[in-house]
């Protein structure tokens, strides 16, 4: 599909960036309270995480005497790297900023990067706990990077696009089609969705640090996967971790959303009514992780690769099943 | 050695067919894309080299012997690009061995003969398999020059060459003299070989499947396309267990290897199944790929050599804390690794992606068994691209970040200018070719157009055509990499503005111990054991921990751990294979030294008829 800006895109790409920017630590705040409340607890206001980056921000530095240039640059390229995934990632305006260079595998590549990033924070205090969250971490993503190229590249094989915009157009095209004006079109299909959805949650799951793979709001030295990382950071620098880590879950969200129910508004006036769509999509999921976290106890680290393979082989069924010949 | 490679240039001179004839031997020489472009990347990667080697090189001053041979050494790879017969090919090629090897055993030791033998066995089954495949040419074409070669190769001579090319490769299952030979050599020694001549045996595969093939075996594509798949994989595999930084960038060489040969594969494929823009893209890709990984490989492995200098240790669980102390080093190893574990902006991420598209684009072109192994083919690549973010992630964080483990790493210092500028100057490339390579592409169409037929577009924001008219994707590296440092900006001064700028120097926590031992960090072994545990048919590793047995488990003053990791194909097929040979020629042997004259006549006559037979059957 030919991209052609215009000055309305442009203003209504800022304006879906900084909506999910902004929406973000709401859903991660969202689905704490709903674990809180579900295990009995009071629980935290659902705009917490606004309130503690705030704070964060406001907090000093604490550096590590061993610490070098890494500590200094990784938060912000972590946290940048989030930032250019959400530049590209429609969700709920059918046109991103960088939409025309919003390649799959560009996505996939850029949350390695963040990865990279903040391993190599964990590992530059040289502390011991740094180097056993950086090892898992890699060890997560060594596993969960395949399947996460299977779904998008599956998915870029359904729809013969390439980009993440595209993509999500033309199964919204196609459903439109087939449900509304009841044309037959080779873009319907319900297996192949499903799969992705189910394939997707899995590794969102893993790489969001939830539970069974994670806990999230532990520091317990034989549990941590992610905090592990983040343990040394303080400030501002924890506070773009943190912000960071809620990006990269609605990244994630907004993918399954949109697998989920691809309703993406394609003029101006269509953006109120998607707009509540997109959000409405988000708690359902939220509620969704909130549930899964609650019912499920945390796993053995050598049992999560089976969760993985999972995962796997689901996003290499559903790949077979998109492929249709030329 | 500097002076030495800049006269390299002074080659440029001439356009044409250049022929010495001498009394018994034509030697022919002859300039075309793929050739020019080899000639460009040998000559300038070896001056970064060279540039590098003006002070690294002085520790050798005492035997200069390493500057006249790397001189032939490079010198014969770059005529070896340009010659234009296969006398003067196999000559050049055998020259570059041959340097090569007395490079490998230049440092002495029992070590570096061990591999330098190893090398000089494996280099010459292959030299042996590739002049095969020539003289099976010249038995077809009855001629010594590659102009009546085009399109005379069938489907033995090929697979007869290109597995004696994929043996200077390092393909997987003939990689094991590789990680064995390139770190004993001298670290610039390692450079030139890691980064520039196993790219040699591209060039050759390159001229063979291309130029001189025949036709259609789209079957060779797929076999080129999983032997990479595996190299990639079980290259970054074997990396990730290493402890020595040179033996882990040599099996990160295997592992490029292998993904240059999955782009050749799918190239091959595409053309002889007549799908045109998947080759283009394919050997886009390839000619991609070598440039990133010469770059990327030429740097890290000249920062390996630097460590090893100033630390007097390649041992990563000896080192630590060197960001400290060679801070400016660290920065250019760190974008050299970013680079060739494909993170986004820079370069290594290009190739691999325009490698993604013409693997997606084999799958759109519903060929049964393409689809098949390019399925395969996407898993094992993306298995292996995390794999080696995981890798290189260890590599940098154990050996630079964290504190000092041994007094040898406390004791490092920044490395000497011209050092650093050699270093400096490919890791900019990287920097610039990942941005902004819509430069390169446009010049890399001629080869592309040499060797294909066709070219890409090289226009920044034309999206990629893969298989139909429609267009499918775009990566567009300038406009990722500008928005990246836009928001970086932004994210910066918005947090300069609105948030604190205290900032208090404190130790690290560890558990509000007072932790003294540096050596209670993370170790190399302990970041990769988990990933290696769940790929443990990958390996056949042994561990043993050694303890006094009568002591008590908490006193024991002393315990020894021991881990061994051992190649499966080494452990599984070299030496089984090794011991069948000297089982069967023991029994030779026995046969052959018999002391009477009948038997020895005997055997004379049996091997005229062999000879006979051959002669017959085979060759007429």
């Amino acid at each position: 599909m030919t991209y052609n800006y215009n000055i309305q895109h442009l203003i209504i790409g800022i304006i879906q960036f900084f909506t999910i920017i902004l929406l973000a630590p709401f859903f991660a705040g969202f689905i704490h309270k709903l674990k809180q409340r579900a295990r009995g607890q009071k629980g935290i206001n659902i705009f917490q995480f606004y309130i503690n980056f705030n704070k964060l921000l406001k907090k000093e530095i604490v550096l590590s005497k061993d610490a070098t240039f890494i500590s200094e640059i990784a938060p912000y390229i972590v946290f940048v790297s989030y930032l250019v995934i959400l530049l590209m990632l429609p969700a709920f305006y059918r046109y991103s900023l960088l939409g025309v260079s919003s390649d799959v595998i560009l996505i996939a590549y850029s949350l390695a990067l963040a990865t990279f990033f903040m391993t190599l924070y964990a590992m530059d205090q040289g502390s011991a706990f740094g180097g056993l969250g950086a090892s898992r971490e890699w060890f997560l993503t060594v596993l969960s990077e395949p399947s996460l190229i299977f779904i998008f590249i599956s998915l870029a094989i359904y729809t013969k696009q390439g980009r993440i915009t595209d993509i999500f157009y033309f199964i919204q095209k196609g459903a439109a089609d087939a449900f509304l004006l009841g044309v037959n079109s080779d873009a319907v299909s319900i297996a192949i969705p499903f799969l992705l959805f189910i394939s997707l949650f899995i590794v969102g799951i893993s790489e969001n640090a939830r539970i069974p793979v994670d806990n999230p709001e532990t520091h317990l030295e034989l549990t941590m996967f992610h905090e592990a990382n983040i343990l040394e950071a303080s400030g501002k620098h924890l506070g773009l971790f943190e912000y960071g880590s809620y990006l990269k879950l609605t990244v994630f969200l907004t993918v399954m959303s949109l697998i989920l129910f691809p309703y993406m508004a394609v003029n101006i006036y269509q953006i109120p009514l998607s707009l509540i769509v997109y959000i409405l999509k988000m708690i359902i999921l939220c509620i969704l992780i909130a549930g899964v976290e609650i019912v499920s106890p945390k796993m053995r680290v050598f049992r999560v690769p089976n969760l993985l393979s999972v995962s796997f082989m689901l996003s290499l069924i559903a790949m077979i099943l998109s492929i249709r010949g030329f | 050695m500097s002076a030495a490679f800049f006269t390299v240039l002074s080659i440029y001179g001439f356009k044409n067919e250049l022929i010495i004839q001498s009394s018994f031997i034509n030697f022919s020489f002859k300039f075309d894309a793929l050739s020019l472009f080899f000639v460009i990347f040998i000559s300038s990667i070896s001056i970064f080299i060279s540039i590098f080697s003006i002070k690294y090189g002085e520790k050798y001053d005492k035997k200069p012997s390493l500057f006249i041979y790397s001189f032939f050494f490079v010198m014969s790879m770059i005529i070896l690009a340009i010659s234009n017969d296969m006398l003067t090919f196999l000559i050049f090629w055998e020259l570059m061995s041959i340097f090569s090897f007395l490079l490998v055993i230049y440092e002495g030791g029992e070590e570096s003969r061990k591999a330098g033998f190893l090398y000089f066995l494996m280099t010459h089954i292959g030299t042996i398999l590739i002049t095969a495949g020539f003289i099976m040419l010249y038995l077809k074409t009855s001629s010594f020059s590659f102009d009546y070669y085009k399109g005379a190769a069938g489907i033995m001579i090929l697979a007869a060459a290109i597995t004696g090319f994929s043996i200077k490769a390092g393909i997987m299952p003939f990689h094991t003299w590789l990680p064995y030979a390139h770190p004993v050599a001298p670290a610039n020694i390692s450079a030139i070989m890691s980064g520039i001549m196993v790219n040699m045996a591209i060039y050759g595969i390159l001229k063979f499947l291309f130029v001189f093939s025949s036709g259609s075996a789209p079957f060779l594509g797929i076999i080129l396309l999983v032997l990479g798949a595996l190299s990639a994989l079980l290259g970054i595999m074997y990396a990730m267990a290493q402890k020595d930084i040179k033996k882990l960038l040599a099996f990160s060489t295997i592992e490029n290897m292998g993904i240059i040969f999955m782009g050749i594969g799918i190239s091959y494929w595409a053309k002889a199944e007549n799908f045109k823009s998947i080759e283009y893209f394919a050997m886009l890709a390839v000619l991609l790929h070598i440039i990133n990984h010469g770059l990327s490989k030429s740097s890290l492995f000249m920062g390996s050599g630097l460590i090893d200098k100033y630390t007097h240790t390649r041992n990563m669980e000896k080192l630590g804390g060197l960001s400290k102390k060679m801070r400016q080093l660290s920065i250019l190893f760190l974008i050299g690794i970013m680079s060739i574990s494909a993170m986004p902006p820079l370069n290594g991420f290009l190739s691999e992606w325009y490698l993604y598209i013409s693997l997606i684009g084999s799958v759109f072109t519903g060929n049964l068994y393409m689809v098949y192994f390019s399925i395969i083919a996407i898993a094992l690549l993306s298995l292996s691209g995390a794999a080696a973010g995981a890798a290189f992630t260890k590599l940098f964080g154990i050996t630079f970040l964290g504190k000092p483990r041994t007094v040898h790493a406390e004791n490092a210092i920044e490395p000497n200018i011209i050092e650093r500028i050699g270093i400096a100057i490919p890791v900019f490339l990287c920097i610039y070719i990942g941005i902004y390579p819509y430069q390169i592409i446009s010049n890399l169409n001629a080869v592309i157009f040499y060797l294909t037929g066709g070219t890409v577009n090289s226009n920044p924001f034309s999206a990629v055509h893969i298989i139909s008219a429609r267009p499918f994707s775009l990566y567009a590296p300038a406009l990722i990499a500008i928005a990246l440092a836009a928001v970086l900006l932004i994210v910066f001064f918005y947090l300069k503005l609105f948030s604190s700028d205290k900032k208090r120097i404190f130790e690290t926590w560890a558990c509000g111990l007072d932790e003294k031992n540096s050596k209670a960090q993370y170790s190399g072994g302990g970041f990769s054991s988990s990933i290696m545990k769940v790929f443990s048919s990958f390996y056949s590793s042994v561990s043993e921990i050694n303890f006094e047995k009568d002591v008590k488990k908490y006193f024991r003053s002393k315990s020894v751990y021991t881990e061994e990791i051992n190649d499966i194909f080494e452990k599984y097929i070299y030496i089984p294979a090794e011991k069948l040979y000297l089982k069967v020629s023991e029994i030779f042997n026995k046969a052959a030294n018999s002391q009477n004259i009948n038997v020895s006549l005997g055997y004379l006559f049996l091997s005229l008829i062999v000879c006979f037979i051959i002669y017959i059957f085979i060759i007429r």
